[in-house]
């Protein structure tokens, strides 16, 4: 009996030990996205749900091909609070498409759905409006990423989120759909079983003396994520009270230092944009730096 | 000495209410006044875009910093320049703009005061259509000038007539008697392709 809970142990340790390790891949990954496409091929067959009735499965399908074709030109809307959770597909469609295509298709059939053991199960206010979002650009004509968004801010709730917690129309531009730092690195464990380091907070920026060199040191070793004041980043008023908040996530691709000032490359729903700032405005803008380091070898 | 403090203190709520409110003909009015140049501005922009997108905007009050985002398929590149700084021909130059035009609109934004223009996609029956869209500072009146929330006129001009209901307010289509929003606002009627709301945001 003994030997068997000795087993039971080793095993679990095990299990638990490749969960902890699981990286992401430094070069989208390839032959997931293949096994992806596969996977699609496979689905055509797929039948009107009555759990999303107001998606098409032609719809859905062709939204999903177009994500595996198109990854990063994902669109999270013109005025939702998606941006966090765009991040984070950033991450699933370049390490694991296969496994978000599973997922999606599960979610469609049976208005439910795992993304490894989390059970993604959106209510019925977000069922009956997905694929009816408008005034949102892209995302309109988007029903597959329309629920995707929808299903991860219904399922992940932190602070921000307290006095709005059930759907109603319109919450995807409200605190509804919101992100607090805490929650952005849960959803990144939690979906992608990543070891995630993270520096800052909700009102606090981060200090380090070095604040390029940090990012730069980090984006050597893995992917990064940022949380910035977007109204310090690209300016949508002239106010000369700015509010000192954080309030939109980035993935981080690239910085370059320049003779003055600093390029930072990054990712924002649909773009990628190159923006020069001054190592000033840099410790401005930022709150919070997420990271996930890469390794040699996937050991899942 | 008491009623001139009420007098003081009602010149101040009536100073104060009216800085805050914006009538909705300053927008039509200032339309009119600026016609000429503002349709010179959808035609240069129309020509400087027909091949890449680019988005103009001015960052303070007396139109000096200029933010130019030159969009090709899946990057934007942000540039912050001072008016009339010669790097900027350079990045226009390089990313294969026509300076010239580029140069005449930002001449003609300066003229009008407005502080950005740019291009909005938005879908009808699923397909995808453009309309140019111009934001102009309000000018305001402030007691404290440092809290002043700033207003902005936004005008959204289309390349088809617009369906509006009976109070001007700008519809998706005819059949569908549904108010359009376009970055989350509601539109009134100027013209049947252009169309004005105020809003606390220039973009």
């Amino acid at each position: 009996m003994k030997q068997w809970f000795f087993v039971l142990f080793l095993l679990f340790t095990i299990v638990s030990t490749a969960q902890r390790r699981r990286v992401p891949d430094k070069l989208a990954n390839e032959p997931e996205r293949v096994k992806a496409m596969e996977m699609l091929a496979h689905a055509d067959t797929l039948q009107q749900s009555i759990h999303w009735p107001n998606i098409t499965p032609q719809k859905f399908l062709n939204n999903l091909k177009q994500n595996l074709d198109y990854p990063f030109k994902i669109n999270t809307g013109r005025g939702t609070n998606f941006c966090a959770y765009g991040a984070i597909t950033y991450t699933c469609f370049k390490n694991e498409p296969s496994r978000y295509i599973q997922c999606m298709l599960d979610l469609y059939r049976n208005g439910e759905a795992f993304y490894r053991d989390v059970k993604l199960t959106p209510s019925d206010g977000v069922k009956k409006e997905a694929g009816l979002m408008i005034y949102q650009g892209d995302l309109d004509i988007h029903p597959a990423d329309q629920v995707w968004f929808l299903s991860l801010a219904d399922r992940f709730k932190g602070y921000l989120n307290f006095f709005n917690m059930r759907y109603k129309k319109g919450d995807e531009n409200t605190l509804w759909a919101s992100t607090n730092l805490a929650k952005f690195n849960r959803m990144l464990r939690r979906l992608c079983k990543y070891k995630v380091g993270s520096r800052g907070s909700d009102l606090i920026r981060p200090h380090s003396k070095d604040l390029p060199g940090f990012l730069e040191e980090k984006l050597l070793q893995g992917e990064v994520y940022l949380y910035l004041n977007n109204a310090l980043l690209r300016k949508k008023n002239h106010n000369s009270v700015k509010k000192r908040i954080p309030s939109h996530y980035v993935v981080l691709m690239e910085i370059i230092r320049t003779e003055n000032d600093i390029i930072i490359k990054y990712w924002d729903g649909s773009y990628k944009t190159v923006k020069e700032v001054s190592l000033g405005s840099l410790k401005q803008i930022i709150y919070g730096i997420s990271w996930v380091k890469y390794k040699e070898k996937n050991n899942e | 000495m008491s009623s001139l403090r009420i007098v003081l203190i009602f010149c101040v709520a009536v100073i104060s209410l009216s800085s805050c409110s914006v009538s909705k003909t300053y927008p039509k009015e200032y339309y009119a006044q600026h016609k000429t140049t503002m349709e010179e501005m959808e035609s240069l922009y129309d020509n400087i875009t027909r091949e890449k997108l680019i988005a103009i905007a001015f960052y303070d009050l007396e139109f000096n910093d200029i933010s130019l985002e030159f969009k090709t398929d899946t990057v934007r590149y942000i540039y912050d320049f001072y008016y009339g700084e010669k790097r900027m021909n350079d990045s226009l130059f390089k990313f294969g703009y026509d300076t010239t035009l580029v140069q005449q609109l930002i001449k003609d934004m300066r003229t009008i005061e407005c502080s950005w223009i740019n291009t909005l996609d938005y879908y009808v029956d699923g397909k995808k259509r453009l309309l140019l869209f111009m934001s102009v500072p309000v000018k305001q009146f402030s007691l404290v000038p440092l809290l002043r929330k700033r207003k902005y006129y936004l005008f959204n001009f289309y390349t088809q007539p617009q369906y509006y209901d009976e109070q001007g307010r700008l519809l998706d289509k005819r059949t569908v008697r549904r108010i359009r929003k376009v970055s989350g606002e509601s539109f009134w009627r100027i013209t049947d392709k252009v169309c004005y709301t105020v809003s606390g945001k220039f973009r």
